[in-house]
């Protein structure tokens, strides 16, 4: 190659590194490049220049020169490393690495062989590991961010859409405080984030929440957390497994399950689940509807009644009208999709509750409830088989007001339940016809309570002025053993 | 199923074939930072597929750059979806740059040590300009420090680079290093 050919081969390569490369350029690059080895071997040689500086020249590691014992255990595992020895003692840049400036990865390596962690990128706080891939209504954050470990995000609104190296999206919707921990972890503090890891690279990416953590199976997910503290996580898709801190216990979701945790010692969890649609009201954990729960009407030791109301009752058309309170603890739900007087439901718009008297304070393990409704009328209303309640306990003999229950009239609220949120619906089709939810605590058990209260709610579609009641058809109460 | 100690000796072999694997992603993905996220991801790869790694049947180096290229295909492919304002090189020219570079394998390490000797022959001024601009974010973010403009910093530093360049091929010329 003449000089004229090699200095025009410099300049384009200059412009190639500088990320300059005009369309006219790049033509004329890559007429070269495909004209023979010797302009190839050229242009590389110039690249390497470039990168052998990037290389060398990479910033320094705060986390080892902050942390002696890092720097002693990369040391040790320098000492076992024959390689690196032998490149060391006769390539300058290699040992200068280790007596100052950094390489991240071999930091993280080295360390990650002497804690015997699984995953050696959890190191360096000056790494990016996210990018922002979009931005709207956030004020300091604009696409193409750059986020290093570290980096927390606050939002007071607008969305911000988040990609991991690793392959995770991440969606914040504010008000939200979000912080990135490690290349595959996040904390939510608070606020709402969906996460989409569809790839196997993803798998494993984890969001941390103050009580859990919700570790990634290739999935789709969306975990949130209230300014109180209380959480969840609803699978969209896939599998997720979450961890509750202070609990050996793990739970797997699936798609259209959800998980719930309320704030407080007992660790509360919520737990819904998406029905076979058969009236043998099959779950992926739950049990179906029972018959030898404390309350069952069969074992005489519970009472159930209404609170405010009125349920259903339309004189003219007694095939809509609801079936009585005793049809909650009879053992058994609905034996159909739209089965009114099998089911409990209150008049459209009312308020009220279900009361249970247990007789006395006994320790609650678990709470199910049962619902299944698909409108004869119209298939794709499921609207009826949202569960939407809030649930207290009381000790005493003499219960508090339980039309307007409030902590501060004495009621203990022991779980909010509240399926369409959820289930993320967004329209009536998306319900799911049939539903069951699992109220117990990880430690210990729910309280010891007498009473019972089911605070209802009416379910209403977004784009409905209707208020609609849930058709329960069982609740069961089980006393811990 | 990987023991402490094939861990132990992956990792050993990771460490010493970082840099080649790094300024392979740099040789296609010219942008640092770029770069930077492609090394992770591609440790993060290797790491996860360290069992799939015959030591017995090829070079560790050739294996890792193998998984970094299919990381910088993705890379590209997601780029080009999102409009990304630098130029890409066709994959044609690209696959046969990478062709090259695998043929010349032992010819870009020699370069690379013969560049620490060429970079002790800077002058003082010269080895800050070099600093500044590969220690820092950016040429832009470098300019304000080195009481320059970006223009004036990067012509500095292409002067450099041509003089680094030009002294790695007569080093290597002459004999290199050994």
């Amino acid at each position: 190659m003449n000089p004229s050919d090699a200095d025009e081969l410099r300049a384009l390569a200059e412009a190639y590194v500088a990320g300059e490369l005009s369309a006219g350029q790049k033509a004329e690059l890559e007429n070269r490049l495909r004209t023979g080895e010797e302009a190839r071997l050229c242009f590389l040689a110039f690249l390497e220049v470039h990168a052998g500086l990037a290389w060398e020249f990479r910033g320094g590691n705060a986390a080892l020169r902050e942390h002696p014992e890092a720097r002693e255990m990369l040391r040790r595992a320098c000492n076992v490393d024959a390689g690196l020895r032998t490149m060391a003692a006769k390539d300058a840049p290699v040992r200068r690495f280790w007596s100052g400036r950094w390489m991240p990865l071999a930091a993280a390596a080295a360390i990650v062989m002497a804690l015997g962690l699984s995953a050696f990128w959890l190191m360096s706080s000056r790494d990016t590991v996210a990018r922002v891939a979009s931005a709207e209504s956030a004020a300091d954050m604009k696409s193409g961010d750059r986020l290093a470990i570290g980096r927390r995000i606050e939002l007071s609104g607008g969305k911000v859409v988040i990609e991991f190296n690793c392959g995770a999206v991440t969606t914040l919707t504010g008000p939200c405080v979000f912080e990135i921990e490690s290349a595959t972890q996040a904390l939510l503090q608070r606020g709402h984030v969906h996460t989409l890891a569809a790839r196997p690279e993803a798998k494993g990416f984890t969001i941390r929440t103050p009580r859990s953590r919700v570790v990634d199976l290739g999935t789709e997910f969306v975990t949130a957390v209230a300014d109180d503290g209380h959480s969840r996580v609803d699978v969209n898709s896939g599998e997720v497994v979450v961890h509750l801190s202070g609990s050996d216990a793990s739970h797997r979701l699936r798609q259209g399950e959800m998980l719930a945790v309320e704030p407080g010692d007992r660790q509360v969890t919520v737990r819904i689940e998406r029905g076979d649609g058969t009236p043998a009201f099959r779950f992926p954990t739950i049990p179906p509807p029972s018959n030898t729960d404390y309350a069952d009407a069969s074992r005489g030791l519970a009472r159930v009644s209404l609170v405010g109301g009125p349920l259903r009752a339309i004189r003219s058309n007694p095939a809509f009208v609801s079936g009585g309170m005793d049809r909650l603890v009879d053992g058994r739900a609905q034996g159909s999709a739209d089965a009114p007087l099998e089911s409990v439901f209150f008049e459209d718009g009312a308020r009220g509750g279900f009361l249970f008297d247990l007789g006395q304070p006994i320790a609650i393990s678990k709470i199910n409830s049962y619902s299944w409704h698909v409108s004869v009328f119209r298939n794709e209303n499921h609207v009826r088989a949202t569960q939407k309640y809030t649930l207290w306990g009381f000790a005493g003999d003499d219960p508090p007001d339980a039309e307007r229950p409030s902590a501060a009239k004495g009621w203990e609220r022991i779980a909010r339940v509240n399926t369409d949120e959820f289930f993320e619906v967004s329209a009536p089709t998306m319900r799911p016809a049939q539903q069951g939810t699992s109220v117990s605590a990880q430690h210990g058990n729910l309280g010891r309570f007498r009473f019972l209260l089911f605070e209802v709610y009416p379910t209403r579609a977004a784009h409905d002025n209707d208020l609609d009641h849930t058709f329960y058809g069982e609740i069961d109460v089980y006393a811990e053993p | 199923m990987s023991s402490p100690e094939s861990d132990e000796r992956f990792v050993a072999l990771l460490l010493a074939n970082q840099n080649r694997i790094f300024r392979f992603l740099v040789t296609l993905v010219p942008c640092r930072a770029d770069a930077e996220d492609l090394l992770q991801q591609t440790c993060l790869t290797l790491w996860q597929n360290r069992e799939k790694f015959d030591a017995a049947a090829g070079k560790f180096a050739s294996w890792a750059c193998a998984i970094a290229h299919n990381q910088v295909r993705n890379f590209r492919r997601r780029e080009a979806t999102r409009n990304a304002a630098h130029v890409q090189l066709s994959e044609d020219v690209v696959e046969s740059l990478m062709a090259t570079r695998s043929a010349h394998g032992s010819l870009m390490d020699e370069w690379h040590r013969a560049l620490a000797h060429c970079l002790e022959r800077l002058t003082p001024q010269q080895r800050l300009v070099v600093d500044e601009c590969y220690g820092g974010a950016s040429i832009k973010a470098a300019a304000p420090d080195a009481g320059r403009t970006p223009n004036a910093l990067y012509k500095v530093l292409r002067h450099v680079r041509g003089l680094l360049h030009d002294c790695i091929q007569k080093t290597v010329n002459e004999g290199g290093l050994a």
